[in-house]
């Protein structure tokens, strides 16, 4: 896996979800936000993504064909752990959201989910990894 | 909801009550409960269909099963109530549920469409029967009004069923020339009807039909020569497509082109550029598809236009060919005719009103499916404009480069409000106010108005945004909002003040903001953006989905329940149900001396009233103040009622200038002078006039007022949520001749919508709604109600003239007091 610089210092996001029309709302939505965004529908595909290149935060459906949402964070949080990432999911319940955060998921979103508030997640992950940068450095 | 009740258990009610009545009272209250969280559940379907939520089809899954089961809940909590009355609800029920998991399941579509549709009946949800290019047609013309041609089609199934058969099947053949006919009185007798072959998946509409049928007889043969034409030409995955058949007016044209909606051929400029020809002399479109170098001269015959892709639609360049001062323009004219405005017509093919009408039109096209088009147009020779033929242009697969900065940079001018449909529209602002006709509203401008409320749902075919000071994303408007697709923020306060009429602004009700703002100027990437934003297009599966999901569940069909198909079986969706099953449970308390006659209502208590009227409370749950309850006595005072809606309804009904003898006060002194009459009316020994019965609890009251011959009911919840706070009103009956009835229900009409509700009139039955206020403007209106109904209740007699309609009604809203005043300021966020 390769560190990349961001694009035009943009933060990359990657965003996994089997359902074509999460993908294609989600993208310019980010985009216009400012974010360098790349979107799969299926998990293999995402895997070899994030396997070569790193990224900032990642989004994730739990529920897909092949390799889980729980499977897929696990490897992206061994792979980076400093990577945010933010896990959606129409099947929402109490134990799949601990086990998410057990495995190292900033946060869980259950389907349906306004923008707007996932916006606001993808900011506190990145205000997160701002600070924790900081006191790295400092 | 549960604000609004004392669970069972918690029930300060310490008097005596049977069994039975708190079994009757329980049932009651859970058909209301159930009854608002599946209302509820409704709203968040419509809101998703407005772009504000990310979902995919376990959400709709979900959605469908938790609603169904509200509803089978509530069909069994009314057979509870009323000892199996209603049994047949459950088929009913269960009918739409299989009809509703056939859609989810991808099924054909379960409506059992017939095989010929007029485009009248033929929306985004019938997709699967005709094709999306063809459902687009059908919308485009009849939701929202554009100038597309009209048609029917064979759907699907209708192509198979002609297709197994050697000759048209008669009856197939009867409906096609059904429809013919019906398309030609629209039409003109001998406009030519254009056949289309569609393969269904395809999302464009092809432009060239494939034959052209001038005698109906034909038409059968015709459609099956264009199939087979299509089929023996088609290859590959187009060889094995479902097809389907559009036939569609096809009058001679006097000019004809292209539009694209947007087109950088000509100019790094966003424009819209238009190529015209007159037939024969080139082919439309040539230059345009030519010209990928932009700039170069027009083909033959052809002459072109850039024009602005905002309202109001100004050509930014045109190309025009020489002609002599004689030549015969197809709108009668000549290069030298002088026209109204002085000016001379010029040489262009287009005049300069047809061109912005064009452009207009075809940017309404692009608004409404989601991304830029690529449009067929004619002008017949009397100057009727058609488009005929749609298709997207390649869609953007990434933001534009240059948005970051163009944002930064932009200046804004307001920002805040609540988006009700998502999306980005721009244009000159046109101020809506009160009495504006909607006609008169410039298509694609920018409409800005106090209120959302109801009456402002015409200009929403015609506007590019909406932007209001006041209203919910909940209410009334906001449904028609989504309807149109027209980008709506709700709730901008100084919005009027802000965006000054005749300003170029860009409104950015995005979907990922959780407000919009509104930018000084036509930013055209961001207006680009909308073909590749976050919005649900209606070329989303989800989209479609969701709209064959909501025509089984939304829509209210059953209004009026004296109607003689106020009926289970009449129930055509998963709200008939919950409104029949509330109706009924209403009326089956209303009515229960009558119906069970073993519950003697001595739980009913009389209300002592400032005025001579007699109502009975009957307490479901807190609606009674502490300890009263428990108090001995048949009488109560309004201070012991906790109820807070039949508290402000009774300050209006019991209010003085509601009861006042003073003639000139409401310029209805006849009426007020009827007063007496009216007392008896209302006080009727004979117990003919019925009962007037409130059942209540904390937050709901349902008041059953059978005053003489009229007869209205107010159905009210009032919390402190303003998205479950609702009025209900009713009104029927009357003394009167048939003219003297309409006209009472018209100044009801009136009055009522000056107050905001959105209302519906059936002869003389009024119905009039009210929903999502917050609780100061509940109470307002509630009191009016009050005042209303001690106003109606002898008007037949007055109401001599439409005039009178008209100055009674302006005396009402007029009355110059404190609640008229809060009425006007919120106006309903219907």
């Amino acid at each position: 896996m390769t560190d990349d610089i961001k694009p035009g210092g943009k933060t990359r996001i990657l965003i996994l979800d089997d359902e074509p029309i999460v993908c294609k709302r989600l993208k310019p939505s980010f985009q216009k936000a400012g974010y360098e965004v790349e979107t799969f529908t299926d998990s293999a595909s995402a895997l070899s993504r994030v396997e070569e290149t790193r990224f900032d935060i990642v989004i994730t459906d739990l529920k897909m064909e092949g390799v889980d949402g729980m499977r897929f964070l696990t490897r992206v949080k061994e792979l980076s752990p400093d990577t945010g990432v933010v896990v959606i999911t129409g099947f929402a319940t109490l134990d799949t959201a601990k086990e998410s955060f057990r495995k190292g998921a900033f946060d869980f979103v259950a389907k349906p989910f306004k923008l707007s508030d996932i916006l606001d997640t993808v900011r506190r992950i990145e205000d997160k990894q701002r600070l924790d940068k900081g006191l790295r450095a400092g | 909801m549960g604000k609004l009740f004392s669970k069972p258990g918690q029930d300060r009610t310490k008097r005596p009550t049977s069994v039975a009545m708190r079994s009757l009272f329980h049932n009651f209250r859970l058909i209301l409960e159930h009854n608002t969280d599946a209302l509820e559940l409704m709203a968040g379907l419509e809101r998703a269909l407005g772009g504000e939520y990310i979902f995919d089809r376990a959400f709709l899954e979900k959605s469908v099963r938790d609603l169904g089961l509200l509803v089978q809940r509530v069909v069994y909590r009314l057979n509870n109530l009323t000892g199996d009355r209603y049994v047949e609800l459950f088929d009913r029920y269960q009918a739409l549920r299989t009809l509703l998991d056939d859609i989810l399941a991808g099924g054909p579509d379960p409506a059992a469409l017939p095989p010929v549709l007029s485009f009248t009946d033929i929306g985004w949800e019938t997709e699967q029967a005709v094709g999306a290019g063809v459902a687009s047609l059908a919308e485009l013309k009849h939701r929202f009004g554009l100038p597309m041609q009209d048609g029917f089609a064979l759907t699907a199934a209708g192509v198979r069923q002609l297709l197994a058969h050697k000759t048209c099947p008669p009856e197939l053949k009867e409906s096609l020339q059904r429809e013919a006919a019906a398309l030609r009185r629209r039409c003109g007798r001998a406009c030519p009807l254009a056949v289309a072959v569609h393969r269904l998946g395809a999302a464009d509409l092809p432009g060239e039909p494939l034959a052209l049928a001038r005698h109906l007889d034909d038409l059968p043969l015709v459609i099956r020569l264009a199939l087979t034409r299509h089929i023996s030409s088609a290859t590959g995955a187009r060889a094995d497509a479902e097809l389907s058949v559009s036939v569609r007016e096809a009058p001679e044209p006097a000019l004809r082109g292209v539009v694209r909606t947007l087109d950088h051929t000509w100019s790094k400029r966003d424009a819209l550029s238009v190529s015209v020809s007159q037939p024969g002399t080139a082919k439309p479109g040539q230059s345009v598809e030519g010209d990928a170098g932009g700039g170069s001269a027009p083909g033959k015959g052809v002459e072109r236009h850039l024009v602005r892709r905002s309202y109001p639609f100004r050509a930014m360049r045109s190309e025009i060919l020489a002609k002599p001062g004689n030549f015969d323009h197809p709108d009668g004219g000549s290069p030298l005719s002088l026209l109204k405005n002085g000016l001379l017509r010029g040489t262009a093919l287009l005049s300069t009103k047809t061109l912005a009408d064009l452009a207009e039109a075809c940017m309404a096209v692009e608004r409404v499916l989601g991304a830029p088009q690529e449009l067929g147009w004619i002008l017949t020779p009397r100057g009727r404009l058609l488009l005929t033929s749609t298709r997207p242009l390649a869609r953007m697969e990434e933001a534009p480069e240059e948005l970051d900065e163009i944002l930064a940079g932009a200046v804004v001018l307001a920002c805040g409000g609540s988006v009700a449909q998502a999306g980005v529209g721009a244009g000159r602002v046109v101020h809506v106010r009160a009495g504006d006709d909607p006609e008169d509203f410039p298509l694609g401008a920018v409409a800005v108005a106090h209120v959302a409320a109801p009456r402002l749902s015409p200009v929403l075919r015609r506007a590019s945004a909406l932007v209001t000071e006041v209203g919910t994303t909940v209410g009334h408007l906001a449904t028609i909002a989504r309807e149109y697709r027209v980008p709506a923020l709700f709730g901008l306060p100084g919005a009027l003040t802000l965006l000054p009429m005749g300003a170029d602004v860009t409104v950015d009700a995005s979907a990922d903001a959780q407000s919009g703002t509104v930018y000084q100027g036509v930013l055209e990437p961001l207006l680009r953006l909308r073909s590749f934003g976050p919005e649900l297009d209606p070329g989303d599966q989800e989209y479609a989905l969701l709209r064959r999901i909501l025509r089984l569940i939304q829509p209210l069909n059953l209004l009026d329940p004296e109607a003689a198909d106020f009926t289970p079986a009449g129930c055509r969706s998963f709200h008939d149900l919950i409104h029949f099953a509330h109706e009924k449970a209403v009326e089956e308390l209303a009515e229960i001396h009558a119906r069970q006659p073993g519950l003697d209502g001595a739980d009913a208590r009389r209300l002592k009233l400032g005025v001579p009227m007699d109502i009975r409370v009957l307490d479901i749950g807190e609606g009674l103040g502490e300890g009263v309850a428990e108090s001995a006595g048949h009488e109560i005072t309004v201070d012991q009622l906790a109820c807070a809606p039949l508290v402000a309804f009774l300050r209006g009904l019991c209010s003085k200038s509601a009861w006042r003898t003073d003639p000139a006060a409401l310029s209805a002194g006849d009426v007020l002078g009827g007063l007496r009459k009216t007392y008896e009316l209302m006080n009727d020994p004979t117990g003919a006039a019925g009962q007037n019965l409130a059942i209540v609890a904390r937050g709901y009251m349902n008041l059953s007022l059978r005053l003489g011959y009229h007869f209205s009911v107010v159905d009210a919840h009032l919390g402190d949520n303003p998205n479950q706070n609702a009025i209900y009103f009713r009104f029927v009956g009357g003394l009167a001749d048939e003219s003297r009835r309409e006209r009472r229900a018209k100044l009801i009409r009136i009055i009522l919508e000056g107050l905001g509700f959105q209302v519906v009139v059936n002869q003389d039955l009024v119905v009039g709604k009210f929903k999502v206020a917050d609780r100061p403007d509940m109470e307002a209106v509630l009191a009016r109600l009050g005042e209303l109904t001690a106003f109606t209740r002898q008007l037949d007699t007055d109401l001599s003239s439409d005039q009178a309609v008209a100055s009674q009604a302006s005396a009402f809203l007029g009355l110059p007091d404190q609640m008229q005043a809060r009425v006007d300021g919120q106006g309903g966020g219907q």
